[in-house]
């Protein structure tokens, strides 16, 4: 172990680490004891690098910390930058939005793509495949903003790379949009294969009309009947027809008219008051041709 | 196009939702042609016609499962096009004549290619069913690359039943396209003497990867054109009422026939058979 001066140390760049995270816990417990755990550093071209420790260091430079005591190892970039992953997947975890810096880490250190995903899987013990690598690459290069928005879990991996199926003029739009209204990862995915589906049939050809939305309802609403406008006339037509049952009725259809089960519920509170319309029969028999064969095309 | 050996089963299991048990042979896979619609661009990997050259491997695995005496329906077509492989294999001939040993096990010969001459050395047989899938002429000169033309195909039915083979009309997939109800009507006068057998049809049906892949090769296929509810086998298919609306436009347009709808919802079926003057097949 040896004491660095801490302004010999690279730490405005740091070439091995990943680190998205807030320091203000680590800042006050330094300030109060100093720094407990000794980064780790390894020599790059003659650079004193940080392989584990930058945010204790970033801290000590912006108090003014002169001196740090430090283990320094001597072994190659690449081989740092894996230990800065063994070291840090078991200590703290790696973010999604991490994990997406981290496969573009490989790269830029020259790992091929198939080296990455075997390096990774024996690090972090989870199984991904080249094709799941190169699509985090790629939202990484196109939507440079996504590893921020992960880190800060505004949206989740599986819907960000929902986003690589729209043109690339739609993706930032989108994400921007999904992160207005505060959607959760279950409603981006149901959002954006509305969006899809509308895209494929031509029903959607810009998404400017996202723009007038900020509320999810409603904007979920205008995708659906842009995307899916033959049975929003049909749903359409079935509201009509339920509006001729009494209040405490309630048909559940579902999604898209999709499934051969729908359901009637009569609200069970009020049921001693309540009085089977006569025409009960009439009308189910009207939605039940609804929902077989639609409306007019 | 490729000659290799099938190192795997030739005979698959395949379901059309048919109330019989439904075998596949593959004994070539791939197509020469480029129909839009097609899975098999999203199947194989190998994008040129694969020829196996272990004809002995498939005629024990065939033999062996028809000998089963199961009463099946096998069919040649689902991974290829067996007409036209047949120019090169002769596989459709010799598979033929395996069928001849087993009448109560039927095979479907499913086709867009117009080359029957062949034909002409085989002595027909009662279970043996030539079908052809057709769309009509208007919207098949845009999205079936490379196929006969429909005028072309129904030539090769009408030589096929002089023959004395018989003869099936598949209409699938059934699209909706602007001008579908003229196209479809036009069609189905021409193949009207191919009605004899069941007329076998299914609605489009897509899987969410085929088509983003249709889209990925042309944005504006026609095809997509229209809204797709994903059903719950995961499949990509026309709302229940546009589905309604075709099936019921064909039947308006046949006499009184036979016909079997595949992979369809019983109770639209159940909606078709109270109306049709057909006897929908279940």
């Amino acid at each position: 172990m040896e004491e660095v001066r801490v302004d010999e140390i690279r730490v405005a760049e740091p070439l091995v680490v990943v680190h998205l995270g807030a320091l203000d816990f680590l800042e006050r417990s330094i300030l109060n004891f100093g720094i407990l755990s000794p980064p780790i550093l390894f020599k790059n071209n003659g650079e004193l690098e940080i392989l584990d420790g930058w945010a204790r260091l970033k801290i000590a430079r912006e108090h003014s910390i002169e001196r740090v005591r430090c283990h320094i190892l001597g072994c190659s970039l690449r081989e740092a930058f894996i230990f800065h992953l063994s070291l840090n997947i078991k200590w703290r975890g790696f973010s999604e939005g991490e994990k997406i810096l981290i496969f573009k880490r490989f790269i830029k250190l020259g790992f091929r793509e198939e080296e990455a995903v075997n390096i990774w899987e024996k690090i972090s013990g989870e199984r991904i495949s080249r094709d799941f690598l190169i699509e985090c690459l790629k939202l990484h290069d196109e939507v440079p903003e996504i590893t921020a928005l992960l880190h800060s879990e505004k949206i989740n991996l599986t819907a960000a790379k929902e986003l690589l199926k729209f043109p690339e003029n739609w993706r930032r739009p989108i994400l921007s949009f999904l992160v207005r209204v505060k959607a959760s990862a279950g409603d981006s995915m149901r959002f954006l294969k509305l969006l899809e589906d509308g895209l494929y049939s031509g029903g959607i050809e810009n998404i400017e009309y996202l723009k007038n939305f900020s509320d999810l309802k409603q904007s979920f609403k205008k995708t659906f009947e842009l995307s899916h406008p033959y049975t929003a006339r049909c749903l359409e037509e079935i509201d009509r027809t339920l509006k001729e049952l009494p209040p405490h009725f309630d048909l559940r259809l579902p999604e898209y008219l999709s499934g051969n089960n729908a359901e009637l519920r009569i609200n069970f509170n009020i049921l001693e008051d309540l009085k089977i319309p006569e025409n009960l029969n009439e009308i189910l028999s009207k939605i039940r041709k609804l929902v077989v064969k639609g409306v007019d095309l | 196009m490729i000659y290799k050996e099938n190192k795997g089963s030739f005979i698959h299991r395949v379901n059309y939702g048919l109330p019989f048990e439904t075998l596949a042979i593959e004994e070539a896979n791939g197509c020469p042609f480029y129909c839009e619609y097609c899975f098999l661009k999203s199947y194989f990997s190998e994008r040129d016609v694969v020829l196996y050259t272990n004809k002995k491997s498939l005629f024990e695995e065939l033999e062996r499962r028809l000998s089963e005496g199961k009463k099946r329906r096998f069919y040649l077509g689902e991974y290829s096009e067996p007409l036209w492989a047949n120019r090169f294999n002769g596989l459709v001939s010799e598979i033929i004549e395996i069928f001849r040993g087993y009448p109560e096990e039927e095979l479907e010969v499913r086709t867009k290619f117009n080359d029957v001459d062949f034909l002409k050395d085989i002595r027909p047989l009662k279970n043996i069913i030539f079908a052809w899938s057709l769309l009509p002429e208007d919207i098949s000169e845009r999205i079936e690359k490379g196929v006969p033309s429909v005028e072309e195909r129904i030539k090769a039915m009408v030589k096929t039943k002089e023959m004395g083979f018989r003869i099936g009309v598949r209409l699938e997939p059934l699209l909706l396209y602007k001008g579908w109800e003229d196209g479809y009507s036009k069609l189905m006068k021409k193949v009207s003497f191919a009605l004899d057998e069941p007329l076998e049809m299914g609605a489009l049906r897509l899987t969410p990867s085929l088509r983003r892949l249709i889209y990925s090769k042309n944005p504006e296929s026609e095809i997509l054109k229209n809204e797709f509810i994903l059903s719950k086998d995961g499949k990509l298919r026309y709302p229940r009422g546009i589905r309604f609306r075709l099936y019921n436009y064909i039947l308006s347009l046949i006499p009184k026939s036979r016909v079997r709808i595949y992979m369809e919802e019983e109770f639209l079926i159940e909606t078709l058979t109270k109306i049709t003057r057909c006897s929908i097949i279940r």
